[in-house]
């Protein structure tokens, strides 16, 4: 193959996704083997392989080629097409875990994303769809990514049974903005979405008590809304959950979720979602953990200029996908303490000089 | 035993009442009479011991949260300490217990309520609900501002209309029409014109302050011809006359233009469609001209004003 010597080459199964992403968004090649291969069941999972899939939905002309144990992948990428999809995704992950890889395609797409994604909305491993619509999506904005960008959560579906379904929207963009957001601000607002579907709507209100036990003592704007899905919309299987945001002044966005657990009662999910933000919070920046990737990707996306971020700590991920980005684009960031007089504490600042990545893929209107 | 118990617990919600007492008067900037704080200190000196079991912070707590009503039971309060240390000293607990023995711990849970009932919380339900990212945004930005800003600029905005309105009414009713006065001095026949326009405005056959007009209008149109003519020439020079003088003195603006065009009659005179008409559209040159307007009327959701408009522009249409 011709291709396969300039292809980018990597192991293991670990950060496939954003592996992934990096190759549609740049163009190049990717070739991952080593995909579980001492495994009693090696090779592909099939929320993997549908992810694959959907990556072939969204795109036009990409080719991927799966080894016939399933441990090796090619992607050969094409062009972000867009437009309106419909996929349905394995009940083994929740629609997050897609969701999250699109969002980092759809403003580069050939034309705006209509895509309906089925399965299950909210679960333990990845992002649930209230804290994509509150908390990621607004992300996208401070890359002028505005207009048009919507989430509608039509069902909801809880694991094991799913049977939720979503909408997202997404507007093109020519070129992100450049990101300087150094000020991480004072928290002034604390928000909340507590559900409960198949199960007695009590138990969200339950867990807005609890959470409110705890959050209520630190400022008092605090709205934990309770949102009611039945019948249909409510999926096939019982499940609760909360998720919270906070955010600062300067309009930084902290979130945690908790979901239901067999066997433990909906007050003490909503203390473990309360501490989860008070200790995302405590870690400080304008990012919290589970957003960083998104943002520093835009932040190598944005023109060619100088952007600046404060975050916390890096997460494992983020730091593997600063490596990837590297391979990628080229590009590497600049860390260093936020306030140099103590750097053990108030965070680190992120810069990079933008690639000045272009949407060639847009079409001209 | 028991009885000890019972004083204990007497006490102690004595104790909260004085507490919940002291923010109630806090809360109208009156200063706290001293011997009521005097006599309460001493009651924690003289039960320091019960207090500071009773005092525990955790049992405070159960007594406002209420989710948790059995302290033996529910392990949630195991974890609350943690977080109660911190934030013994801070704004939330009873500032008046600066006696540093007991410090009673009460938890404004009418601010909770309110926080939880809010006046806004619809319009920030909304907000944070909907689906469109903008808006959730824009209510974390924009929803204070606006209401600070609509607050003031809803109210100016109103006594502006109201104050409008009020001088238009006034300048119909008793400056122009005010030939109604009887301190004018007015012949019967002009008094009579007078009250027959007003009558007319308040038909509402003729626009406010155009009533008298009318009437002298109709009258006029009795006269000869030769007359008619004579008058309405007079008038034309008149008018444009006044157009002059108010252009020489700055007075005039081609945004009123309205107000100096020649009023009444000559505007009425509407140009009558000839020929074939389809009911919709022009026809003219074997040609059906349809307007974007036409077209969208009858493709569904036409705007009602739309619907209105038709009505009153083409009476002939109506007629058939």
């Amino acid at each position: 193959m011709a291709l396969s010597g300039t292809a980018l080459h990597f192991s293991t199964h670990q950060y496939l996704r954003h592996r992934l992403v990096l190759s549609v968004l740049s163009g190049k090649p990717v070739k991952i083997d080593k995909i579980r291969p001492e495994d009693k069941n090696p090779g592909l999972r099939d929320y993997e392989v549908s992810l694959l899939r959907l990556l072939e939905k969204v795109t036009n002309g990409t080719v991927i080629e799966i080894s016939y144990t399933g441990t090796a992948v090619l992607l050969k990428p094409g062009v972000i097409s867009g437009g309106s999809v419909i996929h349905e995704c394995p009940p083994s992950r929740s629609i997050g875990y897609f969701l999250e890889a699109v969002i980092m395609l759809a403003p580069f797409a050939k034309s705006p994303f209509q895509l309906t994604l089925r399965g299950i909305t909210t679960d333990d491993r990845d992002l649930s769809v209230d804290l994509i619509r509150t908390v990621t999506l607004p992300h996208l904005q401070l890359f002028g990514v505005s207009d048009g960008l919507e989430l509608r959560i039509k069902k909801r579906g809880s694991p094991p049974g799913g049977g939720g379904e979503i909408q997202f929207l997404c507007p093109i963009v020519k070129q992100v903005k450049t990101l300087n957001f150094v000020d991480q601000g004072k928290i002034k607002r604390i928000r909340g979405i507590a559900h409960a579907v198949r199960v007695s709507p009590q138990f969200s209100n339950r867990m807005i008590e609890a959470s409110r036990s705890v959050l209520n003592r630190y400022i008092p704007d605090i709205y934990l809304y309770s949102d009611v899905y039945k019948g249909q919309e409510s999926g096939k299987s019982p499940g609760y959950a909360l998720s919270l945001l906070a955010e600062s002044t300067t309009g930084a966005l902290h979130c945690s979720e908790a979901v239901s657990q067999p066997g433990v009662a909906p007050e003490d999910i909503a203390l473990i979602a309360t501490r989860s933000l008070l200790s995302e919070i405590q870690k400080g920046g304008c990012v919290d953990g589970k957003h960083q990737s998104l943002v520093l990707l835009m932040m190598v996306l944005g023109s060619e200029d100088v952007g600046r971020c404060r975050m916390g700590e890096p997460t494992p991920r983020t730091i593997q996908f600063l490596r990837d980005v590297k391979e990628f684009f080229g590009t590497s960031f600049k860390i260093v303490p936020a306030n140099p007089s103590e750097p053990t504490s108030g965070g680190l600042l992120f810069s990079c000089y933008g690639t000045g990545y272009m949407n060639i893929n847009r079409s001209i209107a | 035993m028991s009885s000890t118990a019972d004083q204990d617990e007497q006490q102690y919600l004595l104790q909260l009442l004085q507490a919940h007492g002291q923010i109630f008067l806090g809360s109208f900037d009156i200063p706290v009479p001293r011997p009521r704080k005097r006599r309460r200190t001493d009651e924690a000196d003289s039960n320091v011991n019960n207090a500071s079991k009773v005092e525990d912070h955790t049992g405070s707590e159960e007594e406002w949260t209420g989710f948790a009503n059995d302290p033996s039971d529910s392990d949630d309060d195991k974890d609350f300490p943690s977080f109660d240390d911190g934030s013994n000293d801070d704004d939330f607990t009873a500032n008046a217990t600066n006696s540093h023995h007991v410090p009673v711990v009460v938890f404004d849970n009418g601010q909770k309520r309110t926080n939880s009932l809010p006046s806004g919380s619809k319009t920030g339900l909304k907000a944070f609900m909907s689906s469109k990212v903008s808006k959730l945004t824009q209510d974390s930005r924009g929803i204070q501002r606006r209401s600070v800003r609509t607050l003031d600029d809803e109210d100016e905005e109103r006594t502006n209309v109201e104050n409008d309105a009020e001088l238009r009414r006034l300048i119909h009713t008793k400056l122009l029409s005010g030939s109604l006065n009887p301190d004018l001095d007015l012949k019967p026949a002009q008094r009579r014109k007078a009250l027959e326009g007003r009558l007319l405005e308040l038909a509402g056959d003729a626009k406010l302050g155009k009533g008298e007009r009318s009437v002298k209008f109709a009258e006029r149109n009795k006269a000869a011809q030769k007359v008619r003519l004579g008058m309405l020439a007079k008038q034309k020079e008149r008018e444009e006359k006044q157009l002059e003088e108010a252009k020489n003195m700055g007075n005039y603006h081609p945004a009123i233009k309205k107000l100096f065009e020649p009023s009444e009659g000559q505007q009425t005179i509407r140009k009558r469609q000839r020929g074939l008409t389809m009911g919709v559209g022009k026809f003219k040159g074997g040609v059906l001209k349809l307007t974007k307007e036409e077209i969208s009327s009858v493709q569904g959701s036409a705007p009602p004003r739309r619907v209105l408009q038709r009505g009153n522009g083409r009476p002939g249409g109506r007629r058939k």
